[in-house]
């Protein structure tokens, strides 16, 4: 069990290699037994993973460079653990819905290196290790648009990688100077996130915000926040329906797991002081793109344009800074990537049996397609965020995190309510209803095959059970946000930062002990006691227990 | 062991049961719902929701009988942090009327449905829509607190969506069931808003914990009239009240089992549901609630003058109930929570019985609307034309028929609180009669006007309707029975009234002038008189749907366009584009540096040396 994140890790990139000994259709039947396998590693992580810990879990340190603090340290906590099982789940999906004939051996290598990109990097603790997975994770999808891509595909590819690869860059400055500063302050370089959140460094307010906005317009251009947005559109029309559920289902969620991961713990301060601009900003996000899908002609391109609109709802939530706002955040994460990755699925489907994505080409689809347009309907209603589908309780939760801070914004947000339902409906209408114009190619259309029908019908399950019993992800995550607000408060320098973080939480925010520092033989534990404080029923020293082991080990290289 | 202790052992289950059965019919009719249509498969259907009835008669025999309130908590819902909620259900006093209703008419409309569906392919997806809403509405009756309202509230949202849309091939059935839905998404916003600020000040969305809040530590003033406001906006969307009101008249695009459903006797009720369950947050905001009041009686006048010059059958109907919804909201307004509920109860019967009624004179002329090309249709619409007037006898308010009971109540309240509520009452009472006999004689007595050959509708059609009449003719006398049994639930209202005969003679008086002169109006068909300006905006609906075209839908579309084209591709996207371009340029401007010719190449190394000499040596001079 302790290598059991390693193993998820190793298991789809050493598959990667064998898969060169197939032909395609044996590449498609490998790559879905070993994504199957792959979910049952996942669903097992899931199973022993102990939500009522406050610890690191399935804790695994391999040195590589201990001098310049590049290790190998992985583990899992509530937030990564539902990522890593969306991961699991959508690249199981994409390899049944698979449907290429002749050249499927490439795409299922891109999609199980995708996969293993993608799980190392929610499970790192390294953070040069995230960053190299992170600036990974766009080979996979690069080559999909380049080869299998429609339209400007080369022009758009190259679009999307100079553009976000260039801002990640950003990022890496500002992960070296972190480094830089361990060094600094600590007598040694490190790059692991436990030492950096450890509260042994003090970062001042001004540093904070440089590093802050080295972080964050990486992150902005991934999530996409707009105006850092225009990659999106292109990529997400023209890409092959697997890239686009790739893209939108799991690398968008790269964004805002990076926020959750560093920047609020790490830049608390940084974070409350852009708080009122990134918020607008979300608004703008969810008010702009709704607005901009309603009228769209290309199918894939409201989808897209919804999948902006909805990512505006989770930055509004982490940036909350409060339990609901994180949970729901985290929670909406999740349903945006079932929610959006079925869509795209469900308009690949469309394009597979007509070639054309042009809303006008349709019209009285529901007529000959009447299953597909059943399971069009259930996800697009979760879209919508209609409640008892998954949709509906990030929104809410988010929505209502936010509100704490600010209702008239919160209001603004809401609006998504209203536009979501316009472009959706509007779609829906104009693809399924009405009589059909379009005879020839509509009237002979076949309704689903039995792959199709399988991916959809896992999708609608999962849609309609996390939208009933929603306690089923949010009680394990619970402990690990409670965490983080509580590492956020805790770390934070400003007492404004302070009052901030605590009047949203209704002034129960679990602080965190901090360990002195952790350079010096002597550490001081001083366990910050304030009034409000909750007592907290979780097992704290579980976490500080995992901050002594990362020093322990720490000290002893610094004497070697 | 008696009936009594038999109910009280199994109240969870029964409660349960009740509530999922037209679940589980929904579901099995959406099984079937691409397979041929199944006329078992409706009486099926129709006999669950049945049987949800008879629970429901056996849980309210329960209360009557002594039994407490009860509630059933399912699951945790939502637990994260300090935001708590559980999916979970009651049944009390208040929400057993409201159940009976939503669970009689239901069955009823799903028997209508049998016979008026039964030539239509899409059959078994109709019922499939047509549990779930059923299902919706019960979860948001049924609901403990107001999550779980809120559920079954967009709930009945989406079916509605999905039942007026049914005909899909319909381009006009399209663009009112988006209409429909987009315009209650509006409304839930500001409901949505209104459940933030009852748990960010309360702490709990349960309803008797929100009671029990408000009794003993209440928040502060303007947080209450916010909450209070937040929620009635919501109310207003799905009780279609002004400015929220156009979806409903266009709703009449959907099967008229469906508007007789959901769009008379249950959904648009649901907002009447919400200030009555919140009757004591309302009272403690006399403000907002003096503001619903008058809102429900404008919307009462403004609705029925539509209604009066309207020629479209349906239409004029679901103005008629647009304007009792008026007369709803005026008495929970005014305090009078029992006889809000109690019109909400009569008005469910008559109403639905003038629905279905008309959807028997749709079958009747081939589903044409237009009442002044019907006429003569008294004869072989013999017991639809009965059916139809007891309806609009009723709805008109002459006694003994259910709506006088109601109606009346709700005039004598207005008159103690405010003339000038009741005066605007009674002008909405007189065009209620006027416009209800209008549409009765054009459509059975005047001279037949048309050319088909019209005949009965089927015996089930017939039967479904027949305890709906019934309970239109006799619901009102129950009305001290149904004071009692609420009045452990609810504040009883007395009125107490001097000149109380004087008062109903009065109204009574004006209303049958009205009801004769209708009569003698269009006796003899309807004449096209020209028109004057106020006919015109009446005929327009005011020119409201035309304004919310021109200044929020045209609008809407443009922008969008307008931030695609222009904003996003025109000026960021060529932005990016640029600053690509701007280093491809670059690249263009120094490629002849690197030309591959020998000799340049050494003439440039020279150079940078002799410049990168020079440098160094004013590095050096300047220390």
């Amino acid at each position: 069990m302790e290598y059991l994140l390693s193993l998820i890790i190793g298991c789809p990139l050493v598959a990667c290699l064998f898969i060169f000994m197939f032909d395609d259709s044996g590449a498609k039947r490998f790559g879905r037994i070993i994504s199957f396998i792959e979910l049952g590693l996942v669903v097992a992580l899931w199973i022993s993973y102990r939500s009522d810990v406050a610890d690191t879990q399935f804790f695994t340190k391999i040195f590589l460079i201990p001098e310049l603090g590049i290790d190998y340290i992985v583990f899992v906590d509530g937030i990564s653990l539902f990522l890593i099982v969306l991961t699991a789940f959508i690249i199981f999906l994409a390899n049944i819905y698979l449907q290429r004939r002749d050249d499927a051996k490439p795409f299922v290598v891109c999609l199980l290196g995708l996969e293993a990109i993608l799980m190392a990097l929610f499970v790192s603790q390294n953070v040069l290790m995230f960053y190299a997975c992170w600036e990974l994770a766009l080979l996979p999808v690069l080559y999909m648009v380049g080869v299998w891509g429609s339209g400007h595909k080369i022009y758009i590819g190259l679009k999307f990688f100079v553009y976000t690869f260039a801002s990640s860059l950003m990022m890496l400055l500002a992960i070296l100077y972190m480094g830089y500063l361990c060094y600094e302050q600590l007598g040694h370089w490190s790059f692991d996130l436990g030492v950096w959140t450890s509260g042994a460094l003090s970062i001042p307010l001004e540093t904070q915000i440089w590093l802050f906005l080295g972080f964050f317009v990486s992150i902005a251009v991934k999530i996409p926040i707009i105006p850092l947005h225009t990659w999106l559109p292109h990529i997400y029309s023209e890409a092959p329906a697997l890239g686009s559920v790739m893209l939108s289902a799991l690398l968008s969620k790269m964004g805002t797991y990076a926020i959750l991961r560093f920047v609020l713990p790490l830049f608390p301060d940084a974070s409350v002081h852009f708080m009122p601009i990134i918020s607008v900003l979300a608004v703008i996000m969810v008010i702009y793109a709704g607005i901009i899908a309603f009228r769209q002609k290309d199918i894939k391109k409201v989808i897209a344009y919804s999948s902006i609109s909805h990512m505006g709802i989770v930055v509004l939530g982490i940036f909350a800074f409060n339990n609901e706002g994180i949970s729901g955040a985290v929670f909406m994460m999740i349903a945006h990537g079932i929610t959006s990755g079925g869509l795209f699925m469900l308009a690949g489907m469309l394009y597979y049996r007509t070639m054309t994505r042009h809303v006008d080409d349709f019209g009285g689809v529901a007529e000959v397609m009447p299953h597909y347009a059943t399971f069009f309907a259930i996800v697009m209603l979760s879209n919508v965020g209609l409640p008892l589908t998954i949709g509906f309780v990030g929104e809410f939760l988010s929505l209502y995190g936010y509100f704490q801070t600010s209702p008239i914004i919160t209001a603004l947000a809401g609006t998504t309510l209203i536009i979501a339902a316009s472009y959706m409906l509007y779609l829906f209408k104009n693809v399924f209803y009405g009589v059909i114009k379009n005879t020839q190619t509509l009237s002979v259309l076949k309704d689903l095959n039995f792959k199709e029908s399988f991916v959809l019908a896992m999708i609608a399950l999962v849609i309609i059970w996390f939208g009933v019993f929603p306690n089923a992800l949010l009680k394990p995550m619970q402990v690990s946000v409670q965490q983080l607000v509580g590492m956020t408060y805790t770390l934070a320098q400003d007492e404004a930062t302070k009052a901030h973080i605590s009047k949203v939480n209704n002034g129960l925010v679990m602080t965190m002990t901090k360990v002195g520092n952790l350079g010096s033989k002597d550490e001081n534990i001083i366990s910050e006691s304030h009034t409000q404080n909750m007592q907290s029923p979780l097992q704290l020293n579980g976490y500080v227990k995992a901050l002594h082991g990362a020093h322990d080990s720490m000290t002893h290289d610094i004497r070697e | 062991m008696t009936l009594f202790d038999f109910i009280g052992s199994h109240q969870d289950s029964i409660l349960i049961a009740l509530i999922f059965l037209p679940f589980v019919a929904s579901i099995i009719s959406g099984l079937n719902a691409t397979l041929k249509p199944s006329i078992i498969l409706g009486y099926f259907c129709s006999l669950c929701v049945s049987a949800s009835f008879v629970l429901a008669c056996l849980l309210a025999y329960y209360l009557m009988c002594g039994g407490e309130n009860f509630h059933v908590v399912l699951w945790d819902f939502i637990q994260t942090g300090q935001f708590q909620v559980t999916f979970s259900f009651m049944f009390d006093h208040i929400n057993a009327i409201m159940i009976l209703v939503v669970t009689l008419v239901s069955s009823m409309v799903h028997f209508y449905s049998i016979g008026y569906m039964s030539a239509d392919k899409g059959f078994n997806r109709f019922f499939a829509y047509l549990g779930g809403f059923v299902f919706s509405m019960l979860l948001l009756v049924g609901g403990n607190n107001l999550m779980v309202l809120f559920i079954g509230w967009e709930g009945v949202g989406t079916c509605s969506y999905l039942l007026i849309g049914f005909w899909y091939k319909k381009k006009s059935a399209n663009a009112a069931s988006i209409e429909a839905f987009v315009m209650n998404r509006v409304a839930d916003l500001g409901m949505l808003l209104g459940i933030f600020l009852v748990y960010t000040s309360v702490g709990s969305l349960s309803y008797s914990d929100i009671f029990a809040q408000l009794a003993t530590n209440p928040p502060s003033d303007s947080v209450l009239t916010w909450a209070a406001l937040l929620l009635f906006i919501g109310a207003m969307g799905k009780s279609a009240q002004f400015p929220l009101h156009t979806w409903l008249a266009n709703a009449m695009e959907g099967p008229t089992p469906v508007s007789a459903l959901i769009h008379a006797a249950t959904m648009v009720t649901a907002g009447v549901y919400l200030v009555i369950r919140l009757a004591p947050l309302y009272n403690s905001v006399p403000q907002v609630a003096y503001f619903i009041a008058c809102l429900g009686a404008f919307v009462a006048v403004f609705a029925s003058l539509m209604a009066i010059v309207n020629k479209d059958l349906k239409r004029i109907i679901a103005y008629s109930t647009l304007s009792q919804l008026g007369y709803m909201f005026v008495a929970a307004g005014l305090g009078a929570y029992t006889i809000a509920l109690f019109h909400l109860f009569t008005h469910a019967f008559f109403k639905s019985l003038l629905f279905l009624g008309a959807g028997n004179v749709m079958h009747a002329m081939n589903d044409r609307l237009d009442i002044t090309k019907m006429g003569g249709l008294a004869k072989p619409l013999k017991i639809s034309m009965i059916f139809m007037l007891i309806g609009s006898v009723a709805l008109c308010g002459i006694p003994p028929f259910a709506g006088y009971f109601s109606k009346d109540k709700i005039l004598e309240v207005a008159f103690i609180n405010s003339h000038e509520l009741w005066f605007v009452l009674l002008i909405g009472a007189i065009c209620t009669a006027f416009y209800s006999f209008r549409l009765f004689t054009l459509v059975f007595l005047a001279p037949k006007n048309h050319n088909e050959h019209p005949h009965e509708a089927s015996r089930v059609m017939l039967y479904a309707m027949t305890p709906l009449a019934f309970l239109a003719v006799v619901a009102g006398l129950f009305y001290a029975q149904f004071d009692g049994f609420l009045s452990s639930a609810l504040v009883p209202v007395d009125i107490h009234l001097d000149n109380i005969v004087m008062l109903i003679a009065l109204t009574l008086g004006v209303v049958v002038i009205s009801i004769l002169c209708a009569y003698m109006l269009y006796k003899n068909g309807y004449k096209d008189k020209g028109s004057n300006i106020l006919h015109k905006i009446l005929t327009n609906e005011y020119y409201i749907p035309q304004i919310y075209r021109i200044f929020i839908v045209k609008p809407f579309g443009f922008l969008s366009d307008f931030l695609y084209h222009i904003v996003d591709m025109g000026i960021l996207d060529k932005i990016v584009d640029g600053v690509a371009k701007f280093f491809m340029l670059l690249g263009y401007m120094f490629r002849p540096l690197q030309n591959g010719n020998l000799s340049s190449m050494l003439r440039l190394m020279s150079a940078g040396v002799a410049l990168l000499l020079c440098v160094t040596l004013l590095y050096f001079i300047l220390n």
